[in-house]
């Protein structure tokens, strides 16, 4: 049984997290900062600043949801090294809760919303 | 083919990360990045546009870095960097007081009048004359707390300065003597001051380094 978000402060929180949480999970072996914070700009329609990833990053992996490995020194990078993400089981399953609660928000507002209500 | 490296050095911007006391693997990350995408730009855009973009999300990545070095800080970590920039305060206060108690003496003896009188709204020749005085003090505090943390020493520079921003806004709040333009002036150039130190500690650390001569951030 896959592991579940176990308290709330587990959970990613706004837009950016659980875009980047997705992200990381849609680009797989191409996880890490640079290709993440394309992807998340690219599907957000916002220009997110290097830096704003990374903290993002940071507070996913402290809660769990992501762990990284780093490879060896990069001479593209200047020397440096190139931090790799990948999901965890909690991760996985805090996206799934993610779109079931994403899914649920829209309930009952076809018909309200159909042209010939309006 | 040419070589290009960012005209802002990476490892400055490191050293700038490191004393806002970020962790390592988010310096090498947004910097690595920062250096990998610089050359992508080079070859696509140009090296001109790749030099300001480059120096426009170093600069957009300043604030992530600050938050960084704050969500790692511990009780422990803000007790210490209390204490340093109190001390800081001892180091440079305790010489100023005693040029300014002398320079007292001296026209107390030669019959000037000393005023104690709090800052009034027609009292902008007080400031003036002043100023360059009090800027000079905050830069010595903030150069000097960033001296004596060398941790972290720009997070040191900014506890000084929120201690000032603090102290000013509580000692206005329970008894506002000044007038409003004077707190909403004077307090704020103040902080900035011992910021700016605070940089100037930095940037002197990063070329004693010889950190501005390493060619980082190769795009071939």
């Amino acid at each position: 049984m896959p592991s579940t978000p176990s308290t709330r402060s587990e959970l990613p929180r706004g837009a950016l997290e659980l875009s980047v949480l997705a992200s990381v999970a849609r680009l797989a072996a191409d996880a890490y900062g640079l290709g993440i914070r394309r992807d998340v700009s690219t599907r957000l329609g916002r220009d997110y600043a290097v830096g704003a990833i990374y903290t993002t990053l940071a507070r996913l992996e402290a809660k769990g949801l992501l762990r990284s490995t780093h490879s060896e020194p990069l001479p593209v990078r200047g020397g440096r090294t190139r931090r790799q993400y990948h999901l965890t089981a909690v991760g996985a399953a805090a996206i799934t809760e993610a779109r079931l609660r994403e899914s649920t928000r829209w309930d009952g507002l076809d018909h309200l919303l159909a042209p010939e209500s309006l | 083919m040419m070589t290009s490296t960012p005209r802002l050095s990476p490892r400055l911007i490191e050293s700038l990360f490191r004393a806002l006391g970020a962790s390592p693997a988010f310096i090498d990350g947004v910097v690595g990045d920062l250096v990998e995408e610089f050359a992508e730009r080079c070859a696509s855009e140009g090296e001109p546009r790749a030099q300001a973009w480059f120096r426009r999300e170093a600069l957009r990545a300043v604030p992530s870095a600050a938050r960084e070095g704050g969500r790692l800080l511990r009780w422990r970590d803000g007790r210490q960097l209390l204490s340093h920039a109190l001390l800081a305060h001892v180091i440079v206060g305790a010489p100023m007081l005693m040029v300014g108690a002398m320079m007292a003496g001296v026209l107390h003896a030669l019959g000037v009048p000393l005023s104690m009188a709090p800052v009034t709204a027609d009292s902008l020749t007080w400031v003036l004359r002043w100023l360059p005085v009090v800027i000079l003090e905050a830069l010595a505090l903030g150069y000097t707390a960033a001296w004596v943390d060398a941790r972290r020493p720009l997070a040191c520079a900014a506890t000084m300065a929120l201690c000032w921003l603090t102290a000013h806004t509580a000692m206005f709040a329970i008894e506002p003597k000044e007038p409003l333009w004077f707190f909403l002036t004077i307090p704020p150039t103040i902080a900035a001051s011992v910021m700016l130190g605070g940089l100037a500690r930095v940037f002197h650390l990063h070329r004693r380094e010889g950190g501005g001569s390493t060619p980082s951030g190769a795009a071939t």
